[in-house]
């Protein structure tokens, strides 16, 4: 019998080919709803997975141990079938206006999602390095999908030049720990570290660092960064949103399982880089962001400071272990839910030009219900507090003070602080200038509703304790954070 | 002798990571990479080969695999990008950037 | 007990009618409005809160039964538990008995004089909630609720004075009244916050502290007890921080005769009495206050008897009024000083509301060298106002007489020979402002002065209270005139009592009464008819009529000092540094970041290097370690 979740990973690569197939004979719009159902169907469907913690293998006599399927994976595979379904609402009209957007694109999407999907499933090195492969390419293709824009096609050859670039390090990473563990298993692996002395290691450490750096490249780690603003900046902007808000947790989750089951006996080595990371990260994207004119590039920079305050719980993790992973993994929620709003609004509002502050003034005053939603979105990236982006920094930061890494939790409030000035410069530029924008003719109401209901989740969890009994809060989601913890 | 093989690997991967880095056809940083590709294949056909395991033979099957799949995106690249400028100069897709940046 | 819940509707019908007032007066235009609705609803509130205060208050006298409510906890701590709890005893009936009535007298009379203010409403809002503030800060249970009170007549106070606020110095008195009651307030908040931090842990009601007070340190105890003290000379207006009360007369005239005169400038009496028995127990402090009273009863005599503004006159009385009762409570007898306050409250309230009275007739002329001869044309007034006069200088058988003469045979019989003899002196002025006053608006300048008819709603409030002037005193009759000091016996506080002999108490009587009756006489040979102004040639009168320029040396020494250090900190410490180091850390972070961005520049071959560059420096980084 296939338990829940392959039936969902068949159904998605059924429809995903069945879509290829009839590509030419389909309407975008027949398309488009067929795909917003098989996401929306998954993510109901797999809701009845929630509850105990459980954690399975995979059709065990096939893949041996490399997929598996646990409490841990359920909330990442959630998250990726409930925003990427949210994706394709908000940004409906984007798709529709914009003559490149075909069939295929949302195949791609399809195919990305299902990578993912894969990717917080993989419990093995080249799996992992297959489904990245398979959700990254789907990505590049999607960034390069205006093909009649250089920017677009710029966007997609640097993307795909560093990406395959990178890749190679951990194909070689990935071979010189086959070459001296005989596995690529994670479980053979984190068994034949801890059986072992560092002396016997060498090739398994220097491996995993080459593995180490392809990770950081994909989340924009430091000194891996420099694609991403270039790359957010071409790609059309749901595909920025399919990046940062989606595709960069998926690459967390295989990092934490990674991480936690293989790595943690190799802390003391790794932890010194892992704060070093964080550190020039959370720097380096304050820096880039100040400067920045494009509200979109503006959100590509903040996004490599939030991969920095992600880090600084990684780097808790290596020494208070779980206690500190639950902080990562509701940090991921509250980054997910507040870039997924933002760059939602602004692909709303749709121009042809780049988005900047000079562009956005007088918002309010043309837009108030946006304007409004926008501003939320950037107090909670901002981490103000009543929002869910101040309870994320909140845990993190106090996780970094637990693990005696004080110094680092006071940066990460610097940096969080400085935030406020480029986030806060949106809201000001809305909000406290005279009227030059336009009007926006917006009218699917759909994609105003997805965006209240996110920004709504963005309050609502933010407030920090359930009001009725019966809805779960932020006490919920913080304990169902520590127990899929547990199922790894 | 496992270890010459080894020694072969990783020249030819540095190799390709000097060609990727320096040069600036786009061809050729592609050649490059799918270099670095084949030096961790020859690591894995030549580690089962002295160690008598398929595991490695099949691991390099995967790394091939992923190779072509990058293949495919690439030629798709290069027509987008010589129809874009008719030339495929690096330096002459740098439209994405910082305003601030000077150069 | 249902006569309990009563003390909840003290507090409840004020706020009532402030609450519905204010609705009203958001909602209905002014045209629109039902006058004798919203007259109903202005005095309604108050006028419910007298006839209960009054029966609690004779449920007590008669049945000794005390009362409490406790409304809900506001604080529960392992170390503190607050509770916002009223209670009612002898001493607290006491003053809502005549808080309430006095009050409900002075709203019917702001009837009258505000009828054509344009915004009345408001008036009578600020004046409920005062009340309310004001039954709440003598009701309060525990020091944390009378201070809520204490703080909320404070700001009613402040929102009273600056009542007009088109005028710039209205507003100046305003906050300067303000600013000076802060200081006041920032000594009772300290005394109630280190009770809190001694005994709070015994229970934070009057009760419980009361039985606590031996387990404090003498000196904090006499710390404590300087602290509750400054509380007090801010809200009664005491040396040094007594120059607000003056500019205070910019208000109403209602309001000056309810707030300033009659009810909140006593609460600094009340509050003392109130720790009476924390007093009791430090009696170096006692002469202390005795001894600021006395100052401040004799200054504002001196000052008094120079000033021309019709109001001042009445405010610099009330402030030596209030110092014969901080003399009677630092030496140690607070009932007497209650009694004053009693009396005191019914005879100033007259005066000022005569003083009203007469500012309206006149058109809104406040200096008395401008009125005169005014007998004939307001008799009933000078009537009044005369009974009044009598009572503050304390002529038998008005009730000043009294309640002024029990605290000067304390005084005199406590060994306190200095403050008895400047009492003595301060009784001797009193009679001659008052008569001052008297003799300038009724009699001189035997000239036509064109009056206003004042209306009867001004009027019989005026003669109400004119009428208890002239009983209340005999609420405390003393033993001598054949009284058993009723009064006294009901409050039951930690008086003090010297007992003398009636030889020497009748020959104190008889001095006092000379020396009185010798200043009117002066009063009426100098101003009876006057026809010229007075000449202000000599230095003192000058002195005098400038209030001894406190005002100006206050400024010289404390304001302007002030004001260059705050300009020296606004343009050297704040914008010479700070602003300009926050700035240069901003500007100099926005420099970096605009360098910094020379790593984007758009070339894959520097991105695909800082890679290369990266994943070396990891290798070079694992070498070191691991070799």
């Amino acid at each position: 019998m296939l338990n829940n979740i392959e039936i969902v990973l068949l159904f998605i690569l059924a429809i995903s080919i069945s879509l290829v197939v009839f590509s030419t004979k389909l309407s975008l719009q027949k398309a488009y709803n067929i795909s917003l159902i098989t996401l929306s169907a998954s993510f109901v469907f797999l809701l009845q997975d929630l509850g105990e913690i459980f954690s399975t293998l995979i059709q065990k006599d096939i893949f041996n141990s490399m997929l598996i399927y646990d409490s841990f994976s359920l909330l990442f595979i959630l998250i990726f079938l409930l925003s990427s379904a949210f994706l394709l609402l908000i940004s409906k009209e984007y798709i529709f206006d914009h003559k490149y957007f075909k069939v295929e694109s949302l195949i791609f999407i399809l195919f990305s999602v299902w990578g993912m999907i894969l990717l917080s499933m993989s419990n093995d090195l080249i799996v992992a390095f297959i489904a990245l492969e398979i959700a990254s390419m789907s990505i590049y293709v999607l960034v390069g999908i205006n093909k009649h824009k250089l920017k677009s096609s710029e966007a997609f050859f640097k993307y795909l030049v560093l990406g395959s670039f990178m890749g190679a390090f951990y194909l070689l990473g990935l071979t010189l720990v086959f070459i001296q563990s005989g596995t690529t298993s994670f479980i053979d692996l984190a068994k034949y570290i801890s059986t072992h002395e560092i002396e016997q290691l060498y090739l398994v450490i220097v491996g995993g660092l080459l593995i180490m750096a392809t990770l950081m490249f994909k989340i924009s780690a430091f000194p891996f960064y420099a694609w991403s603003l270039d790359i957010y900046d071409g790609a059309p902007l749901p595909i920025t949103s399919l990046m940062a808000g989606i595709f960069k947790i998926s690459i967390f989750s295989v990092i934490l399982r990674l991480f936690l089951s293989d790595y943690i006996s190799l802390k003391d080595l790794y932890d010194p880089l892992i704060i070093l990371a964080s550190i020039f990260t959370m720097l380096a994207g304050s820096f880039l962001a100040i400067s920045q004119d494009s509200i979109k590039r503006m959100l590509a920079a903040s996004s490599i400071v939030h991969s920095g305050y992600l880090l600084i719980a990684l780097s808790s993790i290596a020494t208070i272990g779980d206690s500190a992973s639950y902080s990562l993994v509701f940090y991921l929620i509250a980054y997910f839910l507040s870039s997924l709003g933002s760059l939602g609004v602004l692909s709303m509002i749709n121009s042809k030009d780049d988005v900047t502050y000079e562009s956005l003034k007088g918002f309010a005053s043309t837009n108030p219900f946006l304007a409004l939603m926008m501003s939320i979105f950037m107090l909670s990236l901002a981490g103000f507090p009543s929002s869910i982006g101040f309870l994320g920094k909140f845990y993190i930061f106090s996780s970094a003070i637990e693990s005696s890494l004080t110094p680092l939790a006071i940066l990460g409030a610097l940096t969080a602080f400085i935030s406020i000035y480029y986030y806060f410069k949106v809201i000001a530029s809305m909000y406290f200038h005279k009227n030059i924008s336009v009007l926006l003719t917006y009218s699917n109401i759909k994609s105003y509703i997805i965006i209240f209901i996110i920004s709504f989740l963005v309050l609502y969890l933010g407030i920090g304790s359930s009001y009725f009994t019966y809805l779960p809060g932020t006490n919920d989601l913080t304990e169902f954070s520590k127990s899929i913890i547990n199922s790894l | 002798m496992f270890k010459n093989y080894l020694i072969l690997s990783i020249l030819l991967f540095s190799l390709g990571l000097i060609g990727a880095v320096s040069r600036r056809n786009i061809i050729i940083i592609y050649m490059s990479i799918e270099l670095m590709l084949n030096a961790v294949s020859i690591m894995l056909v030549s580690y089962s080969s002295f160690y008598n395991t398929n595991t490695g033979v099949v691991l390099s099957i995967m790394v091939t695999a992923i190779a072509a799949a990058e293949a495919a995106l690439f030629m798709a690249l290069f027509v987008t990008l010589y129809r874009k400028k008719k030339s495929l100069d690096t330096s002459l897709f740098n439209s994405l950037k910082d305003t601030n940046a000077t150069k | 007990m249902l006569q309990s819940n009563l003390l909840f509707y003290i507090l409840f019908w004020p706020l009532l009618s402030a609450i519905i007032l204010s609705v009203l007066n958001l909602f209905i235009k002014k045209e629109l409005r039902s006058q004798i609705l919203f007259d109903f609803l202005s005095v309604a509130g108050v006028s419910f809160s007298a006839v209960i205060s009054l029966y609690l208050a004779y449920q007590n006298y008669v049945f000794s039964f005390d009362f409490g409510y406790n409304i809900y906890t506001f604080l529960d701590l392992e170390s503190l538990k607050i509770d916002f709890a009223l209670k009612a005893d002898a001493l607290s009936l006491m003053m809502l008995s005549f808080v309430n009535p006095v009050g409900t007298a002075i709203f019917f009379y702001a009837l009258a004089y505000m009828r054509d203010d344009r915004s009345s409403a408001r008036f009578f809002i600020y004046f409920n909630l005062f009340i309310f503030f004001m039954n709440l800060l003598v009701l309060g249970a525990n020091p944390f609720i009378m201070f809520l009170g204490w703080e909320g007549v404070g700001i009613m106070s402040y929102l009273l004075i600056g009542f007009y606020y088109d005028d710039f110095s209205n507003i100046k008195a305003a906050n300067k009244a303000f600013i000076l009651n802060r200081i006041g307030d920032f000594g009772f908040l300290s005394g109630i916050f280190l009770l809190a931090v001694f005994i709070g842990v015994d229970g934070y009601s009057f009760e419980a502290l009361s039985e606590s007070y031996y387990k404090i340190e003498p000196f904090y105890l006499n710390l404590i007890a300087i602290l509750l003290f400054v509380g007090a000379m801010g809200k009664s207006a005491q040396i040094p921080l007594y120059v607000w009360l003056p500019d205070a007369m910019a208000g109403p005239t209602p309001v000056s005769a309810l707030i300033h005169a009659a009810t909140m400038v006593t609460a600094g009496v009340y509050m003392v009495a109130r720790f009476s028995d924390l007093f009791s127990m430090v009696e170096e402090v006692g002469v202390f206050i005795a001894y600021i009273g006395a100052f401040s009863a004799l200054l504002a005599a001196l000052i008094a008897t120079k000033t021309y503004d019709i109001k001042k006159i009445l405010a610099y009385s009330t402030m030596s009024q209030l110092g014969y009762m901080f003399m009677a409570e630092g030496l140690g007898n607070y009932s007497y000083a209650l009694f004053h306050v009693f009396t005191h409250s019914f005879f100033k309230a007259t005066l000022f509301m005569g003083a009203g009275a007469i500012i309206l007739a006149l058109h809104h002329e406040q200096d008395i060298r401008k009125m005169g001869n005014l007998k004939d044309k307001m008799p009933a007034l000078f009537y009044m106002m005369l009974v009044a006069a009598l009572s503050i200088s304390a002529i038998f058988p008005f009730s000043g007489f009294f309640s002024k003469d029990a605290i000067m045979l304390h005084l005199f019989s406590s060994g306190h020979y200095l403050i008895y003899f400047i009492a003595l002196f301060t009784s001797f002025l009193t009679a001659f402002y008052m008569f001052r006053f008297i003799f300038y608006i009724f009699f001189s300048h035997k000239r036509d002065i064109e009056v206003k008819a004042t209306s009867k709603l001004m009027l019989i409030p005026i003669g109400v209270l004119s009428f208890f002037t002239i009983i209340v005193g005999f609420l405390n009759t003393p033993e001598l005139l054949g009284g058993d000091e009723r009064f006294s016996l009901w409050l039951s506080l930690f008086d003090q009592r010297y007992f003398v002999s009636h030889l020497v108490e009748i020959s104190l009587i008889v001095i006092n009464t000379v020396f009185i009756l010798l200043a009117i006489f002066l009063a009426y040979l100098r101003f009876y008819k006057l026809i010229r102004l007075e000449d202000e040639a000599s230095t003192l009168s000058k002195l005098l009529s400038n209030a001894f320029y406190v005002d100006k040396i206050y400024n010289n020494l404390f304001t302007k000092p002030l004001h260059k250090l705050s300009c020296f900190a606004d343009e050297k410490c704040d914008i010479g540094f700070i602003d300009k180091l926050i700035n240069s850390l901003a500007f100099g972070y926005i420099k970096i970041s605009k360098k910094f961005s020379v790593t984007q520049n758009g070339s894959l071959n520097l991105y695909m290097l800082v890679s290369l560059g990266g994943v070396s420096l990891m290798m070079i980084y694992i070498l070191v370690v691991l070799l």
